[in-house]
């Protein structure tokens, strides 16, 4: 059912069993995973198409950033950021969950990687994937002829394919769904809370600016991994500084993958090549090349994919066919241009090479693959989302985020690429091009993946969120989303937000089942 | 640990040379190189002569002291040395690539993290 929010919000004397806010991946799976016997509602601060107006809802401040960050990296509809998902799914490492010691803002989850496999099966089921930890399709070492190989190891990726947008897949069930009311265009403003840490109901403002509550005996935070923030610090009705933020923990740890595209080029030897081949048309095209999780305990390096990419080097044969075809008509008329690749003119020696190895062998198996780099996102306090000094059309504050990565993570990663090629090298498995700066703070840019700034940890002063997900000092508020995650490896990290969504949902139905039970629907 | 024998520059220089032909046909093109793929250690020494010349020019550009045929010989007998006399020269100078890639004594050019010694034994031919 559809309702407004001005005229159907729950009454305090008739609460909702659940208030979902955000109709992201984690909101609707959230939604979908309850039993039909609660009563839910679901918010979205948007309508079922994307709206300029409400998306500018998004805007703030930034630092580190660029200016149209805030706006330009989700979406603001139902169906959230799915509409901005690139469909790249893979659970994270153990190594990624651990604690690093030697990063100082580094914390452990608090529980390991098998807590998650269930909820992970859960999430591959639903966007239609394999699992992941059958037949070993986890990892693989990468080796020569099936022999022995030392600290490398191959990780495949898995797509959902169609990109699953959330909203268009599951807008008719859930519109129809009997026990779930859906408020669109409905702005959540902030949480009305209680001193003794209950959360009351959800202050929202509509599209025409009118204002209205929702009460509910839980409530589920799922709007992003900047919103989430934004709306706890707006929530100061009971606590000045912001629900959750006792221990001035919210909003910090904001991190950010910063691919670096055209990292590099890897030339693999023959029989690496032919599985590395196999594996990407396996995985469409997304495979991951690391160093075991013991070298990178051991060198204390941040976890680190270069992820290969098969069609290019495809692409760059035939282009070079084809140059080398049109040079030679263009001299046969007396006409010498610089074409690029394979020209005598041009210092690229790697096309030069190709283009030279295809003509005198007549071979088309060079198996050259060019790589992007997916370092590890770092958790640090001071990359982190306030609340700015502006407020959006519906008077609520914006928010200013800073972010920036530092001196120590480009060494990390220097590190990291350096062992690569090395135990490629001292294997004789293949060699290594680097064609970035590391150093170069223009070079890692953050991307759209938004991680950290409600971090899970049992201890409210190291985290705003409990392991089960419950803002510390509520009782009855989750939060759900990246924002919880104490680091984040280099992995896309919708899967791991449908895993924990899934996880959320199972705690919240015993909780409130436990307590009472439905209260209506 | 028994020595290489004493070779001449003339025959060093032509075992070197020679052995792109030793390595076998099939391969890998990259930057500056083809590595052969025939040879299950990948030293790579089958080169494009033109990017051979770009990579003595490179390399010789950031390393002017080892623009010289003898002292390139001379550490190149020194890298194969630990493999033994017994050793055909590409097996000893694959694993003194492999023994580079453990130790770390690589050297970049454009970009490419290659083993020293590979490095050395085409620059020599460029020289020659």
């Amino acid at each position: 059912m559809i309702a407004s929010a001005a005229t159907t919000a729950g009454r305090p004397d008739q609460p909702f069993d659940v208030c979902i806010v955000g109709s992201g991946p984690a909101g609707i799976t959230v939604a979908r995973s309850l039993p039909k016997s609660l009563s839910v509602a679901l918010v979205e601060a948007g309508g079922f198409d994307y709206e300029a107006d409400s998306q500018k809802s998004y805007e703030g401040d930034t630092v580190g950033l660029p200016p149209d960050y805030l706006s330009t990296t989700r979406s603001r509809l139902f169906g959230g950021s799915s509409f901005c998902w690139g469909g790249v799914c893979r659970p994270l490492d153990a190594y990624d969950m651990e604690r690093k010691d030697w990063l100082p803002a580094s914390i452990a989850w608090p529980f390991g990687r098998e807590e998650l496999l269930p909820y992970y099966d859960r999430a591959s089921q639903l966007l239609g994937l394999q699992s992941f930890f059958a037949d070993g399709r986890d990892r693989r070492a990468l080796t020569r002829d099936g022999g022995h190989s030392e600290g490398l190891v191959l990780i495949p990726f898995q797509h959902s394919d169609p990109t699953m947008r959330f909203g268009t897949e599951f807008r008719d069930e859930l519109v129809r769904a009997e026990n779930i009311t859906l408020f669109l265009h409905a702005n959540a403003m902030a949480f009305d809370s209680a001193p003794n840490g209950d959360v009351r109901a959800l202050e929202l403002v509509d599209k025409a600016k009118q204002r209205s509550t929702i009460s509910a005996r839980y409530f589920v935070l799922a709007t992003g991994g900047i919103e989430n923030a934004r709306i706890l610090l707006n929530s100061t009705n009971a606590h000045p500084a912001g629900l959750g933020n006792r221990h001035d923990q919210l909003g910090r740890y904001f991190m950010s993958h910063t691919p670096i595209w055209g990292a590099g080029q890897i030339v693999f030897a023959d029989s690496p090549a032919r599985d590395m081949e196999g594996r990407l048309r396996a995985t469409k095209g997304r495979i991951c090349l690391s160093l075991d999780d013991d070298i990178k305990r051991r060198e204390r390096l941040l976890n680190l994919g270069l992820a290969l990419q098969y069609g290019r080097r495809q692409r760059l044969y035939r282009g070079e066919r084809q140059v080398a075809r049109l040079r030679e008509q263009l001299l046969k008329l007396g006409i010498g241009l610089n074409l690029g690749a394979g020209d005598s003119g041009n210092n690229d020696f790697v096309e030069r090479a190709v283009a030279g190895f295809a003509k005198s062998t007549g071979q088309g198996e060079a198996a050259l693959f060019s790589f992007f780099a997916l370092p590890e996102a770092v958790p640090d306090p001071d990359n982190r989302v306030t609340l700015s000094n502006r407020s959006d059309d519906y008077g609520i504050r914006r928010v200013s985020v800073r972010f920036q990565t530092s001196e120590q993570e480009a060494q990390n990663l220097e590190r990291s690429l350096a062992l690569i090629a090395n135990r490629l090298g001292g294997q004789a498995l293949g060699r290594v091009r680097i064609e970035f700066n590391a150093h170069d703070p223009a070079t890692r840019v953050a991307d759209q993946h938004h991680m950290g700034t409600t971090r899970m940890h049992d201890d409210p002063r190291r985290g705003v969120v409990d392991r089960d997900c419950i803002v510390h000092g509520t009782r009855n508020l989750y939060v759900a989303g990246s924002s919880v995650f104490p680091s984040a490896g280099f992995v896309n990290p919708t899967f791991t937000i449908i895993a924990l969504a899934h996880r959320i949902a199972d705690h919240l139905a015993r909780s409130v089942l436990h307590q009472g039970g439905a209260s209506h629907g | 640990m028994a020595k290489w024998p004493k070779l001449d520059r003339r025959k060093f220089l032509l075992l070197v040379s020679g052995l792109g032909v030793a390595l076998g046909a099939g391969g890998v093109a990259t930057g500056v190189l083809v590595f052969s793929g025939g040879n299950p250690l990948l030293p790579g020494f089958r080169l494009d002569p033109d990017a051979l010349l770009h990579v003595a020019e490179k390399y010789f550009a950031s390393h002017p002291t080892e623009k010289s045929a003898e002292f390139l010989e001379r550490e190149l007998l020194a890298a194969v040395a630990p493999s033994g006399a017994g050793a055909s020269l590409v097996d000893a100078l694959a694993a003194a690539v492999r023994r580079d890639f453990d130790t770390r004594n690589t050297v970049v050019l454009d970009g490419w993290i290659l083993s020293r010694t590979e490095v050395r034994v085409w620059v020599l031919q460029a020289l020659k």
